[in-house]
C-alpha cells in the first residue's frame, strides 16, 4: 500500500470507522495495511492519538482484571457427585441426574427419548420450554399410566360388588332364563331324557360370555393405557383372569349361593390385592423420590456449608490483604513524610549556615 | 486451549475413567465460574451455577460432537445456565458497592497501586453494563475467545459479534472515561 493511499483511506474514515480500526488493532485482528492506515492517521491527527491512547489504556486495564478464584470446595463437590454410586443401577451417573434436576425414578430413560443433535446449532441451542415440558410430560405420563392402572384395579373391584358379578344365581333370571326353565320342575328320574341336561350347560354360555366379553373390555382398556412390557406381563395376567372368570361363570349355574359368595369374596380380596399391590409400587416410588430429592437436599445443603466456608476464607483473606496493604501505603506515607521532615530539616539547616556566612561576611 | 487434551479426557471418561472428568473440572472449573459470574454479578450463585454446569456436561454428554472444540460447548451451558438463573431469580440484584480491589502484582507500589484503582474502577463500570454487552467482553477479554469462538458460544455470526462488541466498549468506555486517572 503506498504512503499517499494510505494517508488518504485515514483522512476518509469517520468516526465510528476510525474506533473500529482502532480496535482491531488493539484485538490483534487487524492486517498490516490497517496498521499503516492507523499509523497514518496517529501522525495526521492528535485527537485520533488522543484517542487511540484512551483506547489503549482501557484495553489494557481490562486485561489486567484478574480473574476470580471459583471457591476452593468445587472439585471436590463435583468429584464427590460423580464418583457416589448411584442408589438404583439404572444408570452410571443417574445420581448427578438427581442432584439439580426433579427425579427421574419413572423417566429413566429419557436421556436416551432425547431428540438426536442436528449439527452445532442443534446441540448448543437451549432446550426450549416447550421441549422441557414435553420431558416432563414424558415422565407425567409414565405415572399416569401407572395411577390409571391402579383406578382401574379399584374400579373393576367395585364394579364386582355393584354390578354383582360374577351374578348371583337370583339375578340370572332373564339372562340365564333357560336355565332356570330346565331346572325349575324337578322331574323325577325316570321322566329324564338323556341329553337334554346338556341345556343347561349351553343355556349358561351366554351369561358367562356377556361376563367375560365385559372383563375382556375392562382389559383392553386397561391394557391399552399401559406400555409394551406393562402390556405383555398384564395380558398374561388378563387372559388368566378372565379364564378363571369364565371357569367361575360357568360354575356358577351349578353351585349353592353360599360357594358363590365365598367365591366373590375371594375375587374381591383378589382385585383388593391387586389395588394394594398398585398402591404399594406408587408409595414404593414416593418413598424412593423422597429419598432422592432428601439425599439431592443433603449434598445441597453440604456444598452450600463448603462455599459459605470458603467464602468466610476469601474474606479473611481479603481483610488480610487490605490490612497489608493499608500498612504499605501507611509505610510509604510515613517514608515520604520523613522524607519531607529530612528535607525541611535540611532546607533549615542550608539557610541557618547560609545565614551564619552572611553574618560573619558582614562582620568581617 | 486444550482441545486435544479434551477430547482425550472425555473419551476416557466416556470410557468409565471418572479421574479423566475430575481434569477436566479442575481445567475450566475457573473460566466456568467466571463466566457465570460475569452474568450474575454474584460469587455465590456462580458457584452454584459452575457446579451445575459440570453436571449438565455430564448428563448431556452424548449431545456433544467432537468436532466442536468443548470449552465452546461448555461456556455455552455456563452461560444458558446463568441466564437461567437470571431469569427464574426475575430480575437483575442490585450491585454491592463493596467490590475488593484485585491484587495486579509487578511495578512500584504507587504505580501498582494507582493500576488497581483503575481496574478497579473499570470494574466496576463493566459490572454496571447491561448484561448482553457482560457476556460479550467477558468471553473477549477475559476469556480470550476469538470472535468466532465467541459467536460459537452465543450462536451468533461474526459480523454481529463484532458489532456488539464495538458497542459494548464504547458504552464502557462512556462510563468509565470520567474516572480513569491514570487511563494512559
Amino acid at each position: 500500500m503506498t504512503t499517499a493511499r494510505t494517508h488518504s483511506d485515514a483522512s476518509s474514515l469517520d468516526a465510528d470507522a476510525r474506533t473500529e480500526l482502532m480496535h482491531a488493532v488493539l484485538d490483534g485482528t487487524a492486517d498490516a495495511d490497517r496498521v499503516q492506515v492507523l499509523d497514518a492517521l496517529l501522525a495526521s491527527s492528535a485527537e485520533a492519538a488522543e484517542e487511540f491512547a484512551a483506547w489503549k489504556a482501557m484495553f489494557r486495564t481490562l486485561s489486567a482484571i484478574p480473574m476470580a478464584h471459583p471457591p476452593e470446595g468445587m472439585v471436590a463437590a463435583i468429584s464427590a457427585a460423580v464418583a457416589t454410586p448411584a442408589p438404583t443401577d439404572r444408570n452410571k451417573f443417574s445420581n448427578t441426574n438427581q442432584l439439580f434436576t426433579d427425579t427421574q425414578v419413572i423417566a429413566s430413560g429419557q436421556a436416551q427419548t432425547r431428540r438426536p443433535p442436528s449439527g452445532f446449532r442443534a446441540f448448543f441451542r437451549r432446550p426450549s420450554r416447550s421441549e422441557s415440558s414435553q420431558e416432563f410430560g414424558q415422565m407425567n405420563a409414565s405415572r399416569k399410566i401407572w395411577a390409571g392402572g391402579a383406578v382401574a384395579a379399584v374400579a373393576l373391584g367395585i364394579a364386582v360388588f355393584a354390578t354383582g358379578y360374577p351374578p348371583k344365581a337370583e339375578n340370572l333370571t332373564g339372562t340365564v332364563a333357560p336355565a332356570e326353565r330346565y331346572r325349575a320342575p324337578q322331574a323325577g328320574s325316570d321322566a329324564i331324557k338323556l341329553g337334554e341336561p346338556a341345556a343347561t350347560s349351553t343355556a349358561a354360555a351366554p351369561a358367562a360370555a356377556t361376563g367375560v366379553e365385559a372383563a375382556k373390555a375392562d382389559a383392553s382398556r386397561m391394557v391399552a393405557s399401559k406400555t409394551d412390557a406393562q402390556l405383555m406381563a398384564e395380558k398374561a395376567d388378563a387372559s388368566r383372569a378372565v379364564a378363571a372368570q369364565a371357569d367361575a361363570s360357568r360354575m356358577v349355574a351349578s353351585k349353592t349361593d353360599a360357594q358363590m359368595m365365598a367365591e366373590k369374596a375371594d375375587a374381591s380380596r383378589a382385585v383388593a390385592a391387586q389395588a394394594d399391590a398398585s398402591r404399594m409400587v406408587a408409595s414404593k416410588t414416593d418413598a424412593q423420590m423422597m429419598a432422592e430429592k432428601a439425599d439431592a437436599s443433603r449434598m445441597v445443603a453440604s456444598k452450600a456449608d463448603a462455599s459459605r466456608m470458603v467464602a468466610s476464607k476469601t474474606d479473611a483473606q481479603l481483610m488480610a490483604e487490605k490490612a497489608d496493604a493499608a500498612r504499605a501505603v501507611a509505610a510509604k506515607a510515613d517514608a515520604s513524610k520523613a522524607d519531607a521532615s529530612r528535607a525541611e530539616a535540611l532546607k533549615a539547616d542550608a539557610q541557618l549556615q547560609a545565614e551564619r556566612a552572611k553574618a560573619s561576611k558582614a562582620s568581617n | 486451549m486444550h482441545d486435544d487434551e479434551d477430547q482425550l479426557a472425555l473419551a476416557a471418561f466416556r470410557s468409565g475413567d471418572r479421574h479423566a472428568f475430575i481434569g477436566l473440572v479442575e481445567r475450566y472449573q475457573r473460566p466456568v465460574y467466571n463466566a457465570a459470574f460475569w452474568v450474575l454479578r454474584r460469587p455465590d450463585d456462580a458457584a452454584d451455577v459452575a457446579q451445575t454446569v459440570f453436571l449438565r456436561v455430564i448428563e448431556r454428554l452424548d449431545d456433544y460432537d467432537p468436532q466442536y472444540r468443548f470449552f465452546s460447548w461448555i461456556y455455552r451451558i455456563a452461560v444458558n445456565e446463568a441466564l437461567d438463573v437470571l431469569r427464574r431469580n426475575g430480575r437483575e440484584e442490585p450491585l454491592d458497592d463493596d467490590i475488593d480491589i484485585p491484587d495486579i502484582p509487578g511495578g512500584d507500589p504507587e504505580s501498582v497501586l494507582a493500576r488497581a484503582q483503575d481496574a478497579e474502577r473499570l470494574r466496576r463500570c463493566l459490572l454496571r453494563l447491561p448484561t448482553p454487552d457482560r457476556i460479550v467482553l467477558t468471553l473477549r477479554h477475559f476469556s480470550d475467545l476469538s470472535y468466532d469462538e465467541i459467536g460459537q458460544v452465543l450462536e451468533l455470526d461474526e459480523k454481529t459479534v463484532k458489532s456488539r462488541i464495538f458497542e459494548a466498549r464504547k458504552r464502557l468506555r462512556a462510563l468509565v472515561a470520567p474516572q480513569m486517572v491514570h487511563a494512559s
